[in-house]
Formats: structure tokens, C-alpha cells, sequence
């Protein structure tokens, strides 16, 4: 091949070559990822927290009435003014009245009854007290019949002992001494007489035995129909618990009577605004509240409800702002009071704020945020520049490397600790990050460790 | 039959020839095509696609089990290495650029300080020429390794490691192409130089004017020579060269051992050919001649 040629194929080649240069150089200058870096920062991180909530009454006191009357009218409405006096609802008379007869009728009733019991009583303590004396005498007579019976019993024991001891004294010679030819005939009588005697005398202490015997089971026997004559008869608080109904009712009365003098009227006990009617007109009352009355002497409270995730940087003596809904200016400068979990969402805080007598009426609603500041941090990153994954997290730092075009930009990931974060900065760990570093905080395409990037231009 | 004998025994031996001729040819184009067949392995490979030369490499490459074996032509050719080595590799040309510095420079330095030399030992009587020559021929025959630290503690003192210098400025004064040049320049006649100083030139003159022309094969030779070992060169980028922004293209290694990069190694390669066969083409002549000024010894 011609030389000439072949050189300027060389030239050639070499032109292509320094054509294609330029052309990779852009195009690869044109893939790579264009980042935005920043530097780690000294700084505190601000725990923002917000929430809304609403002002309650620093303290409440209920309006009541009597239990079952029928409402009227109602006069007032709830978040209303009312000042001391004011009527706030009225009840209806003629059920008032029938009321107030129905109770009078029915103490009457229990009078009646009263006065029964009490004579049925006196009737009962008469019969028993008679029944008392009786019983008495027919002991002290079993006493004295039983006491006769024995003495008589034991003179005829001694009689018979004496009886028989004569005899034995008197016993006949039985080897015939005195010469009586019938003196065989003597003994036999005596023997017979002895044996009789001995039976009268054995006889005889067992009829002694017996008498006293018998004495011990009469005087016991009237002793208990004594004692059983003489028990107390069974409490009876009939009448206690009659007096006690009457008094309930007289109260009841009085009561009913004094809403009947009102004319049916109920008002205000005290100035407040109202922050709850829990009647309604036509419908009867109930035991309960009639209206709640939040006390305008008194300050009102915040409460505010807030995240529960936020809980530690709420607490109490936390500076809050409140904005007020609907106006602009918000309210600094009082603290977090108390901080508890929301009775119906448990993933709720509820924090009360006390706020003294004029600055919110109850009632309002307001917006709420307390700011709590951490420490000072060494090294503060914009929450962008960190990117999290399962085992942790970690930033991409831009360095300067060596490589085949010379100085290259390369994204270089370094896992970091987070101490600290909010939803825009994070606190990492000391001596992960120096003040010189830049760190990527955005970039144009995704990048991995070891990444070319370029600097976005401003 | 004698006479039939007689007359097919011419025949016989041609046809012998003949068969033998054809043998020969065998033999000689089946070993020709297995020192092409790297080329032509080169150059297929660098069309393929990734699936297919995963497929045929994957026992190399990657571990799979098998042989890699290789097909002269991709079944789907692409040309998307090239595309990838053109438009996507930045590096790839700061490295081509990197080999184009080193191997002009050199080349540069050699016909400026080289021919200067040969000159001097073809044509001028000095004291311990032979040595000198003796010395130079000694340089040219030790392998670089046995000179790398050497070379290395010169460079580093020098503070010319990790610049292209240090690869540059040992090419230059290498000792080969004077060697080469030297050759050419002895065949000079010493008369046609006296006639001319007769005539009132000056030793410069000599130099240019008749040296130069008449040596010019050999300078050429030496060249092309030069070109296609500095093109080529490994030893030296590799050891004196630490900064990737300075390799030449010869130590371009994409990562071959994945066969995600094989196909981009392969483009990258067939570039790197192209301006080594070029300069084969070109100088093909004098190539043969300075090989042989080589060979021929005093």
C-alpha cells in the first residue's frame, strides 16, 4: 500500500480518535449525577410540635334540678354569657304541681301505716308481759311443791330406818336363855318382821330418790317457760325506716315547693358562660347535670391534643404558642402545665395549658406547638443528605479521587449514628463527619458508593 | 509392462510432488490460521453481544462448568462495545492519548538523540569506541526486569515516577534503534564522505544532508520498530505509574474476568490494533530490513 496513504489513514485515525474523545467526555459528562452538597453544621435541633385543641373552664360547676320534671322552656345557649341570676330554663307548673300532691298524698299514707304498727305493738307488749307474770308464779310453785314433796319423802325414809333399827335391837335369844318354850317360834317372827322392814325402809329411799328427782326436773321446766316468757322480742325497725321515707319525702317537698314558689324558674348561680346543656325542651329531667357552667371568675385551660410519637419533647414547663382559630397573633408566654394520655386514643397526647381569666373564652379552638431545642451538636445535616436502610443509616460524602481522568468527583457512602433529628436537620455521632466534608444532599439520578458525580451548577 | 512402468514412473513422481506440495500447504495454512486464529477471536469477539460471549466464555470467565469454545463469526453481531468503548468510556482515550504521548515522544527523542548516536559509532574514530559499543550492546540485551529497580531508584530521584517522563526519557536513550541506525550507517562509504568534506562540508552537513538520506531505511526501520514495542509497552507503565489518568492503552484492562466487560475488552483491543497495523502496513519494508541489520552480526 502506497506509504503516503497509509500515513494519512494514521492522521485519519488519529483525528476519529480525538473527535471521539471530545464526544465521550461530553456524553459522559452529561450522564453523570449533578449533586448538591452541604457541610455539616454546629446546631442545636428544634422539636417542633403541633397540635390543636380547645379551651376548656378552668373549673365548671352544674346547674341541677329535681329529678323528672319537664322542661319548659330553655333561655340560654351553650357558649352564652350568663350573669348571676340569670334564668336559664323554666320547668312546667302543673307537673310540678301534681307532683308536689302525689308526695303529700303519699307521706299521709305512710303516716296511716305508722300509726297501725304502733298499736299492733302496744297490743303485743301487754300479751307478753303476762304471759311473763305467770310463768314466774308457776315456777315459785314448782319451787315449793317440789321442796314439800322431798320433805315429806324424807320423814317417811326416817321413819321406816327407825322403825327398822328398833327391831334390830330388839332381836330374840336364839340359844334360848330365857328358857321360853316358844323362844324357836320368837325368832322366825323376827326374821320375817326384819325383812318386811327392811323393804319398808328400802322403799322409802327410793321415793326420797325420786322426789328429788322430780323436784329438779319441775323447777326446770318452769325455770325455761320463765325464760322463754321473759326473751326480748325481735327488733322491729318499721317504724325508724318509716320516719326515715317521711323525711326524704318532706325534702323532696321542700324542694319541689321551693321550685314551685320560683314560679318553675331555674338561674344562674354565679356568672359563667355555658358551655353544656344537657336538657332539652318537652323532655323530662334526670337525675343528672342540667347544664354546665364554666366559671368566668376563674382562668380557662388548654387542652390540646398531640401526637403520641412526639411525647418526648413534650413535657411539662415546655414553652408553647398558641394561635387562637382564627386569629393571627400567637400567644407565648405561657408553659405546658401537664402532659397525660388521651383517655380515648391511646396514640394521643393531651397537654393542658392554664391560661389566667381573659385571655381565651372557653370554648375557642386553637392550634398549639411546642418547640423543645436539644443541645448543642457537632456535625448538623440537612435531613436529605441522610439516607436510611435496614441496618442504620448513612450519608454520601463527595471526594476528590485519582482516577483515569484525573481528579474525579466520586460519591463515597460512610455509615453515621444519628443522635438526633427532626423533620428537617439530623445530629449524627462526633467524628463521623468533619466541617469540611461535603456531604451530598441531593442528587440528580441515583448514585451508589463509588458514583462519578458533578457539582450542580448554581 | 517394463515400458508402462517406464512411462508412468515421470508421472508418479510429479503427482508425488504434487501431493506432497499440497501437504505442505496443509500444514502450513492450518498452522497459519492457529497463529490467526487469536486475531480473528479478537476481532468476532468484539461484535458479539453479552449473552453470546457469556455463553461461549462463561467456562473461562465465570466458573461455569465446560470448555469455552469460540465461533469465527457472532451469530448477532453488535456493535454496541464499540459504541460503549466510543461514547462511554472517557478513559479509554485519556489512556489512547497516554500511548500516543509515550510512543511519538519516544520515537521523537530516538530520531533526534538516537540517530546522533549511530552516527557517531558508524562514522567517528573516539577513544574506547569499542567499549562504549560493547557497553551499549550489553544495555540492549538485558531484560528490563533485571534494570527495573535500578531504573525505578533513577526515576524516583529524579521525581520522574508517576509521570510520563520516566517512561519517555529511558525509551529515548534506549540503545536499540542506535543499534539498528548503526548498521545503516556503516554501509556508507567512508569515500563518498571524504570527497564531500573534500569539498568543504562541514560534519553537521554530513549528518543531514548524506547521512541522513542514505541511512533514512534504517531510520525508518528503527521506528517502526520503536512504534510497535513502545505501542505495546507493559513493563515499564506498570511499574513506574501509579496514577490510573496516566496508563497507556496497553494496560487498558477493563475488567476481562467478567463477562460483562469481556465484550468491551474485546472492542478496546481491536482499537489498540488498528494503528499497530497500520504502521506494519506502512513500514512493512523497512521493518524486514532492520530486523535483518539485527541479525546480521560484525
Amino acid at each position: 500500500m502506497d506509504r503516503k496513504k497509509i500515513i494519512g489513514i494514521f492522521g485519519g485515525f488519529l483525528a476519529v480518535m480525538l473527535m471521539f474523545t471530545m464526544l465521550s467526555r461530553a456524553v459522559t459528562g452529561a450522564s453523570l449525577a449533578r449533586v448538591e452538597t452541604v457541610r455539616a453544621k454546629t446546631g442545636a435541633i428544634e422539636h417542633k410540635v403541633t397540635g390543636s385543641g380547645k379551651v376548656e373552664a378552668g373549673k365548671e360547676f352544674a346547674v341541677y334540678t329535681e329529678n323528672g320534671q319537664r322542661v319548659k322552656e330553655i333561655s340560654v345557649q351553650e357558649g352564652q354569657y350568663v350573669a348571676e341570676g340569670e334564668l336559664l330554663f323554666t320547668v312546667d307548673m302543673g307537673e310540678l304541681e301534681e307532683q308536689i300532691l302525689a308526695i303529700q298524698q303519699e307521706m299521709e299514707k305512710s303516716k296511716l301505716q305508722s300509726q297501725d304498727a304502733q298499736s299492733a305493738k302496744s297490743v303485743e307488749e301487754r300479751n307478753r308481759a303476762v304471759a311473763k307474770n305467770r310463768a314466774a308464779q308457776d315456777y315459785s310453785q314448782a319451787v315449793d311443791n317440789g321442796n314439800s314433796d322431798v320433805a315429806k319423802a324424807k320423814a317417811a325414809w326416817d321413819e321406816a330406818e327407825r322403825n327398822l333399827q328398833e327391831l334390830l335391837q330388839h332381836k330374840p335369844d336364839a340359844t334360848g336363855d330365857n328358857g321360853s318354850p316358844d323362844a324357836g317360834g320368837g325368832l322366825s317372827d323376827w326374821e320375817a318382821k326384819k325383812g318386811q322392814l327392811e323393804q319398808a325402809a328400802a322403799e322409802a329411799k327410793a321415793a326420797y330418790e325420786a322426789a328429788l328427782s322430780s323436784r329438779v326436773d319441775n323447777i326446770r321446766a318452769a325455770a325455761r317457760a320463765l325464760e322463754d316468757a321473759s326473751m326480748r322480742p325481735a327488733s322491729d325497725s318499721t317504724s325508724k325506716q318509716n320516719e326515715i321515707t317521711r323525711q326524704q319525702q318532706e325534702l323532696s317537698l321542700r324542694k319541689l315547693q321551693a321550685l314551685k314558689e320560683a314560679g318553675g324558674k331555674v338561674l344562674a348561680p354565679a356568672k359563667g358562660v355555658i358551655t353544656k346543656i344537657a336538657i332539652t325542651t318537652g323532655e323530662f329531667t334526670t337525675d343528672g347535670t342540667a347544664m354546665l357552667l364554666a366559671d368566668a371568675s376563674k382562668g380557662n385551660r388548654l387542652v390540646a391534643s398531640v401526637d403520641k410519637a412526639n411525647e418526648e419533647y413534650v413535657s411539662k414547663g415546655s414553652q408553647v404558642s398558641i394561635t387562637a382559630f382564627g386569629s393571627k397573633e400567637p400567644i407565648t408566654k405561657y408553659t405546658v402545665a401537664s402532659v397525660a394520655e388521651n383517655k380515648e386514643d391511646k396514640e394521643l397526647l393531651d397537654i393542658v395549658v392554664e391560661l389566667p381569666e381573659g385571655v381565651l373564652e372557653a370554648g375557642v379552638r386553637a392550634e398549639v406547638e411546642v418547640v423543645q431545642k436539644s443541645g448543642n451538636f457537632s456535625s448538623v445535616i440537612p435531613l436529605q443528605a441522610l439516607h436510611e436502610e435496614q441496618n442504620g443509616y448513612y450519608v454520601f460524602v463527595m471526594q476528590e479521587e485519582q482516577g483515569v481522568l484525573g481528579k474525579e468527583l466520586t460519591a463515597r457512602r460512610l455509615d453515621v449514628r444519628v443522635q438526633d433529628k427532626n423533620n428537617m436537620y439530623a445530629a449524627l455521632e462526633d467524628g463521623a463527619l468533619t466541617g469540611e466534608q461535603d456531604i451530598i444532599s441531593s442528587s440528580s439520578r441515583p448514585i451508589d458508593d463509588g458514583s462519578r458525580v458533578r457539582v450542580k451548577e448554581q | 509392462m517394463d515400458i508402462e512402468v517406464l512411462k508412468e514412473w515421470p508421472t508418479k513422481w510429479l503427482r508425488r510432488a504434487h501431493v506432497g506440495k499440497a501437504a505442505l500447504w496443509g500444514i502450513l495454512a492450518a498452522l497459519g490460521l492457529a497463529a490467526l486464529y487469536p486475531v480473528f477471536f479478537l476481532i468476532s469477539g468484539s461484535f458479539m453481544g453479552k449473552d453470546e460471549l457469556g455463553e461461549y466464555l462463561g467456562a473461562v470467565i465465570s466458573g461455569s462448568h465446560g470448555y469455552a469454545h469460540f465461533p469465527l463469526l457472532p451469530a448477532y453481531p453488535t456493535l454496541r462495545h464499540y459504541v460503549e468503548v466510543f461514547l462511554d468510556s472517557p478513559g479509554f482515550f485519556v489512556m489512547f492519548w497516554n500511548s500516543v504521548k509515550i510512543t511519538f515522544g519516544v520515537l521523537a527523542g530516538q530520531l533526534m538523540v538516537g540517530t546522533m548516536a549511530a552516527w557517531g559509532f558508524a562514522k567517528h574514530e573516539f577513544p574506547w569506541k569499542k567499549g562504549f559499543f560493547l557497553l551499549y550492546l550489553i544495555l540492549m540485551l538485558l531484560p528490563f526486569q533485571v534494570l527495573m529497580l535500578s531504573n525505578y531508584l533513577v526515576l524516583d530521584k529524579l521525581s520522574l515516577t508517576d509521570n510520563l517522563w520516566g517512561i519517555i526519557l529511558p525509551g529515548i536513550f534506549s540503545t536499540f534503534p542506535v543499534f539498528i541506525m548503526y548498521r545503516f550507517f556503516r554501509e556508507l562509504p567512508d569515500s563518498l564522505l571524504e570527497s564531500a568534506r573534500l569539498d568543504g562540508a562541514r560534519e553537521w552537513q554530513l549528518f543531514f544532508y548524506i547521512g541522513l538520506p542514505i541511512g533514512s531505511s534504517g531510520v525508518i526501520a528503527a521506528m517502526v520498530l520503536g512504534f510497535l514495542e513502545y505501542w505495546s509497552l507493559i513493563e515499564q507503565p506498570l511499574t513506574f505509574l501509579k496514577e490510573r489518568r496516566l496508563f497507556p492503552l496497553s494496560i487498558f484492562l477493563p475488567d476481562i474476568t467478567s463477562v460483562s466487560q469481556s465484550g468491551m475488552a474485546f472492542a478496546a483491543s481491536a482499537i489498540t490494533f488498528v494503528p499497530a497495523l497500520l504502521v506494519f502496513l506502512g513500514g512493512q519494508d523497512y521493518l524486514e530490513q532492520g530486523i535483518m541489520a539485527g541479525a546480521v552480526k560484525e
